[in-house]
């Protein structure tokens, strides 16, 4: 399996983020992790990439125990945090040029697959822009092309659409799909069902830090699912509005 | 008493030393002197910070494309570190602080060497801002991004003890040659000894503070809080092995540099791997 965690368990003081994951994620699958504000998505994303340490359980990812080679995890993932966890004074070619040669890229290789990205992610005009001062998208495009740089087995994106342009994410969705049939992995938060039901085969809905639902897409609609599970705020009468 | 007894203090005409005090005194109390100060400070702090910047650019300006970080990942590290360093008022003081000294040096024939020993403390002290708070320019989302790549906490630590090495070794290795230039190379390397044990006191204690007590370092501004405490142990630390190491013999020197070297290399393994293990609580105070 790329991705199994078992047992998942993340408290903040007395607060429950995340109760009891269980996650099982085959190689080549793109899998869509759902549910809505503050269920717990992006810190389970933490956890799974070792931003932060699991209260309880376990986590192994590509056959490897995040607990025991954080480091060997670290070289065969890709990871778009929910912060984009980028240096401020560094350019955004000098991220890339800073990250290939940690995943054993030459320079040349670097260069090369630092150009191609981000010409297709349409931020090569922009590339010596200190991350300080680049828009949100951009800073988005580039911690996701360093995601891709060293060509992860696994990737792990939060939130990858958002505050995204239309044709970028068009290329995006593209380039996920491409990966995942040759073999990688994909794990994608989002509230964006539409995008998700498109681009992913199979899906988790979180709720309240726990698992609610799991299943592949086709079975049923997946707005159906997922609002059976995670009920709509009750209707309210704006006769002051508009 | 009478007037004109010439060579007493307090009385007119006044003593060579007395109308020495009330020239500085003018000086101090004028406006322009601080304005002038002000600019100097600002213009020749950047510009020593700028030197030291260029000198790492250089390698990939001179390929024509200011592009590629070079074959290690080291370097991009470091141009991260300096541009963000540069651009913090307390380094910019110590660049001024070694720019009047080498100024002091060129102009004064009978230069005191009790300055060449004092202000390599001073400007490492200056620097600590930086070394003390390793992480403080990053901010949280930085910090991240070092989580996510490949590298442990000792190399995550080293990476910024070559980036305080260069910065303040840079700083330090203008006033050891200035001083050897006006009172020989002896007492030039006397200084070079004691900046060298005064940066790894400051990296090794910089390292141990950084993950244990981590504080937000704003650019354009001085240092505004962070650990006093640390703050007052960095100052018994650099007064210290600073001070031994200038006045000591020769083999008070090296014990010197051997117990500040054995302790650096110590500290940057513990505190990497509390950096490891502590990361949350790191990340909590780095907004």
């Amino acid at each position: 399996m790329s991705i199994r965690a078992s047992g998942l368990q993340k408290k903040f003081g007395t607060f429950t983020a995340v109760d009891g994951v269980d996650l099982t994620v085959a190689p080549g699958t793109i899998h869509g992790f759902l549910g809505p504000n503050g269920s717990g998505k992006s810190t389970t994303v933490k956890m799974l990439t070792g931003l932060i340490e699991p209260t309880a359980g376990t986590v192994e990812i590509n056959g490897i125990d995040l607990r025991v080679d954080p480091g060997g995890v670290k070289r065969t993932i890709g990871v778009l945090p929910e912060d984009l966890a980028l240096f401020d004074a560094l350019t955004l070619w000098e991220h890339l040029a800073l990250a290939g040669p940690l995943y054993g890229l030459t320079r040349g290789e670097t260069e090369e697959r630092a150009g191609q990205l981000l010409r297709y992610l349409d931020l090569f005009d922009e590339r010596h822009t200190e991350a300080g001062q680049a828009s949100y998208g951009m800073r988005k495009k580039t911690a996701l092309a360093l995601a891709l740089l060293h060509n992860p087995k696994t990737l792990f994106l939060d939130e990858p659409f958002e505050g995204i342009d239309p044709s970028s994410a068009e290329n995006i969705r593209e380039l996920l799909v491409g990966m995942a049939e040759k073999g990688a992995t994909v794990f994608v938060t989002s509230h964006i069902l539409d995008v998700v039901e498109k681009l992913v085969s199979s899906y988790s809905i979180l709720a309240g830090g726990k698992v609610v639902a799991t299943g592949r897409i086709g079975e049923r609609p997946l707005k159906d699912v997922y609002f059976e599970h995670i009920p709509r705020p009750a209707g309210e009468e704006f006769s002051w509005l508009g | 008493m009478s007037w004109g007894r010439e060579g007493v203090p307090g009385q007119f005409p006044l003593t060579r030393a007395d109308r020495s005090v009330v020239r500085a005194v003018e000086l101090a109390v004028n406006p322009l002197s601080w304005i002038l100060v002000f600019v100097t400070w600002r213009v020749s702090g950047w510009g020593l910070g700028l030197i030291l910047l260029a000198s790492v650019e250089w390698p990939t300006w001179r390929r024509g494309k200011r592009v590629s970080a070079g074959p290690s990942w080291w370097p991009a590290l470091l141009r991260k570190d300096l541009r963000a360093a540069v651009r913090l008022f307390d380094t910019a003081l110590a660049g001024v602080i070694v720019l009047m000294f080498v100024a002091y040096a060129v102009r004064e024939p009978n230069m005191a060497v009790e300055a060449a020993w004092i202000v390599p403390v001073v400007v490492a002290l200056s620097n600590s801002t930086i070394a003390l708070n390793a992480f403080g320019t990053d901010n949280g989302t930085g910090f991240d991004r070092y989580l996510l790549l490949p590298l442990t906490g000792r190399e995550i630590l080293w990476s910024k003890t070559v980036s305080l090495a260069v910065l303040v070794g840079g700083q330090l290795g203008l006033v050891a040659v200035a001083t050897a230039w006006r009172l020989g190379w002896a007492a030039g390397l006397v200084v070079g000894v004691e900046g060298l044990s005064l940066l790894l006191v400051l990296a090794g204690w910089g390292a141990w503070v950084s993950v244990w007590v981590p504080f937000r370092l704003k650019a354009y501004r001085f240092a505004d809080g962070g650990s006093v405490w640390a703050g007052l142990v960095a100052f018994a630390l650099c007064l210290g092995p600073g001070m031994a190491a200038a006045r000591g013999d020769w083999w008070v020197r090296w014990l010197v540099i051997a117990m500040t070297g054995a302790v650096c290399w110590a500290m940057l393994g513990l505190a990497g791997r509390r950096l490891e293990v502590g990361r949350e609580r790191i990340r909590e105070r780095l907004p």
